[in-house]
């Protein structure tokens, strides 16, 4: 998955002002939503998505298996196909992070302010972290009122 | 702006699409009478209110304190940043609390390789391009329900005989290039050296001049089979035979020395997944419980990692429990136990980390809870050879957290050796806690369906509060505070043990709170430490916030006063 590319099927308020985005998401056929997890020992990893009892074990391209194990307890919408007992993943977004909803995008510096640059969009945030501005150009998630603060955040991809 | 009465409020401003906000605080009046007051050693977890506007101290003495903030979030990802600002405070006094501590020659460490911060990290960043998916592909397999180790799973062919003749040559896939399953089979000659009770050990023919004499890699393999092996199966149940040799395979081969490592690092040995599951769904299966160690290359022929031969000899024993528990783990996990998935990373890698330290106990002859301290470990040179040769490393480990315990976290999903230190000081704080037969806590952890945080909380009760107390411990432990044993650490005096490996001082990162705000962020999982006094008859004002808000709730502040 190249990098800036998220899920379409988020919705996320767009205006002035931004609460807390409720993810609105249509689950495709071959899609999965559930909380990351990685497991195995350093030598031999594996990327699993947990879904209530279910845990399906995830296939992914080097890049986005990086990224993927930068979101553990994270959860995310999986898009891809099954392929006998795994899934393998062509992009994903995260969705929420302890039950908070999250934001899924890339890092931008416009001027003076700092906005997340979705799919749809860039999404302004009015009083970020302060530590979020060494992330520009990051893939990142963000959590918490993107107008006012205060928001969660966590790495994805690392800028280029 | 006219404070009418004393509260918290947001001001949020919006023009032209630029939205600024502000938390502000009317304050009430902090007084030594409306202050809050503790007795030394006293504790007090801040409310919400408190977080924005707490007054403190001030009574007929000076008086300090240890400002503790946790991020209570499960994901140890998830990074929240907020200020703290003290009014009123000032710098603790030098030497308060064991902040510093005389640096001892002690000769701990002494031939010891350094550990190179987070090197497992590229490890895995090489190793995760496959993500082969070997369990799930293993539970293709037949399983038995059994909880013993005798005739569990199918029986495969396999590269190692069942009772192999010593001097003959095996067949084995020494590729460890990472691509787990589907990188070709790189079959390799290996020299059957010893077939014992437990063990087979197997040495590689390609293995550089001037390593390992064969007599050798016998003590290895004898000291595993007669101590580790039953060390690790008390604690943790009996390895799975999938093989049907009843033995597990210790392979001494330069595969190892050929995976890529910083320079100075070293692999000290692993143990593939891969191995237990059927050629069939993994081709690159040896179909058999065994361990790869690397091998002495004093002339430097593949890097120059591998040359101290008594170093690389030192960690045989400790790695190979510590890579049994991972095999044995593994093995229940998939035809034992029938658990969804293998063991999450961070749980995985503590036990093994624990296995090690059981090692330790066992070598040195002291026992947990014993509250090891310097003078124990340095009492007689058999001491101080089992601290340097067993549980060096863990100490390191531990040591390399408390230099960042803000940014790690101890359920981390990062393969970080700071994550190692933490989870396994954590396991060995919960163990602790816990009390009761040591080792049936080891199996319950070992012996689950469910992984991770899950596992842990069903063995040891919610993580978080385990975490949060476990991270107040590590400034309340030792410091004769007289705090309740929720916040101590019984089986090690880290206080006492670290400064000397640690230029004199004790290694946990802490700020001083004065005027100057100071900024946080914090990782779930992670603690900060903020030192100040507050002066007699003078109270302070501490105030928090996070982006000009309230500090999310997520965030527990834990007040301590240690002076």
């Amino acid at each position: 998955m190249a990098l800036g590319v998220v899920a379409p099927l988020m919705a996320i308020a767009l205006g002035c002002h931004h609460p807390a985005p409720k993810p609105s998401v249509a689950i495709e056929a071959d899609s999965l939503r559930g909380i990351v997890s990685i497991t195995g020992t350093s030598f031999e990893q594996q990327l699993v998505l947990r879904s209530g009892a279910t845990a399906t074990l995830l296939s992914t391209a080097p890049p986005d298996s990086a990224a993927l194990s930068r979101l553990g307890g994270v959860e995310v919408l999986v898009v891809g196909r099954r392929d006998g007992n795994r899934f393998r993943v062509k992009h994903f977004t995260a969705l929420s992070v302890a039950g908070t909803p999250v934001v899924d995008g890339i890092v931008r510096n416009y001027g003076d302010r700092l906005v997340i640059e979705t799919a749809r969009g860039p999404l302004p945030l009015g009083n970020p972290p302060a530590g979020l501005r060494a992330f520009t150009g990051a893939r990142v998630w963000v959590g918490g009122p993107l107008d006012k603060g205060p928001n969660t955040y966590g790495v994805i991809v690392p800028a280029q | 702006m006219t404070a009418v009465a004393a509260g918290t409020t947001n001001i949020v401003a919006t023009s032209e699409g630029k939205t600024g906000a502000a938390q502000v605080v009317v304050s009430p009046s902090c007084t030594s009478a409306n202050a809050l007051q503790l007795g030394v050693g006293g504790m007090h977890t801040l409310t919400a209110a408190e977080k924005a506007f707490l007054c403190l101290g001030g009574g007929a003495s000076a008086s300090e304190y240890a400002l503790i903030p946790f991020n209570s979030t499960p994901v140890a990802a998830s990074a929240v940043q907020f200020q703290i600002t003290g009014t009123n405070t000032s710098a603790i006094q030098p030497g308060s609390l064991f902040s510093i501590q005389p640096n001892r020659i002690t000769g701990l460490s002494q031939n010891k390789k350094p550990v190179v911060k987070s090197f497992e990290w590229s490890f895995r960043e090489r190793e995760r391009r496959d993500l082969a998916s070997v369990f799930g592909r293993a539970r293709v397999l037949p399983r038995t329900t059994s909880t013993t180790s005798s005739n569990l799973g199918p029986r495969f062919l396999t590269n190692i005989p069942a009772n192999p003749t010593v001097g003959t040559v095996v067949q084995i896939n020494g590729n460890l290039s990472g691509n787990s399953c589907t990188a070709p089979k790189v079959l390799r000659g290996a020299t059957v050296v010893a077939v014992l009770t437990n063990t087979i050990v197997l040495s590689d023919v390609t293995s550089p001049t001037g390593g390992y004499t064969n007599q050798q890699m016998i003590d290895f393999g004898t000291a595993f089979d007669t101590l580790g092996y039953a060390l690790d199966t008390l604690n943790f149940g009996a390895p799975t035979d999938i093989d049907a040799n009843g033995r597990i395979a210790i392979l001494f081969t330069p595969s190892v020395n050929s995976i890529p490592a910083p320079p100075g690092s070293v692999i000290n040995g692993l143990f593939a997944s891969r191995d237990l599951v059927a050629v069939a769904t993994c081709a690159a299966s040896n179909e058999g419980e065994m361990f790869y160690m690397p091998v002495p290359d004093p002339n430097s022929s593949i890097n120059g990692n591998y040359t101290d031969s008594a170093s690389v000899a030192r960690a045989v024993l400790p790695t190979l429990v510590h890579e049994f528990q991972h095999l044995i783990n593994d093995g229940r996990r998939q035809y034992v136990n029938n658990a969804p998935t293998a063991e999450e990373i961070w749980l995985n890698e503590g036990l093994s980390h624990i296995a090690e330290e059981l090692l330790y106990y066992r070598m040195s002859g002291n026992l947990p809870g014993a509250n090891i301290d310097l003078a124990l470990i340095t009492s007689s040179q058999a001491q101080l050879d089992a601290i340097n040769t067993y549980q060096f490393d863990n100490i390191v480990r531990a040591l390399l957290y408390m230099r960042a315990p803000e940014r790690n976290s101890p359920y981390g999903q990062t393969d970080l050796l700071e994550m190692r230190g933490a989870i396994w000081h954590l396991l060995r704080y919960s163990a602790d806690k816990k009390g009761g037969v040591e080792r049936n806590t080891w199996y319950a952890l070992v012996n689950s369906t469910t992984s991770g945080q899950a596992n842990f909380n069903a063995v040891f009760g919610n993580i978080i509060t385990n975490a949060r107390d476990w991270a107040v411990s590590q400034f309340t432990d030792d410091a004769g505070l007289g705090v309740a044993a929720n916040f101590t650490s019984p089986s090690w005096n880290y206080r006492s043990i670290l400064p000397p490996i640690n230029a004199g001082t004790y290694p946990l990162l802490t700020h001083a709170l004065l005027a100057a705000p100071v900024s946080i962020t914090l990782n779930g999982g992670g603690a900060a430490y903020l030192r100040f006094s507050v002066a007699a008859n003078v109270p302070a004002i501490i105030s928090a916030n996070s982006s000009g808000q309230a500090v999310p709730s997520a965030v527990d502040f834990i007040l301590v006063r240690s002076q």
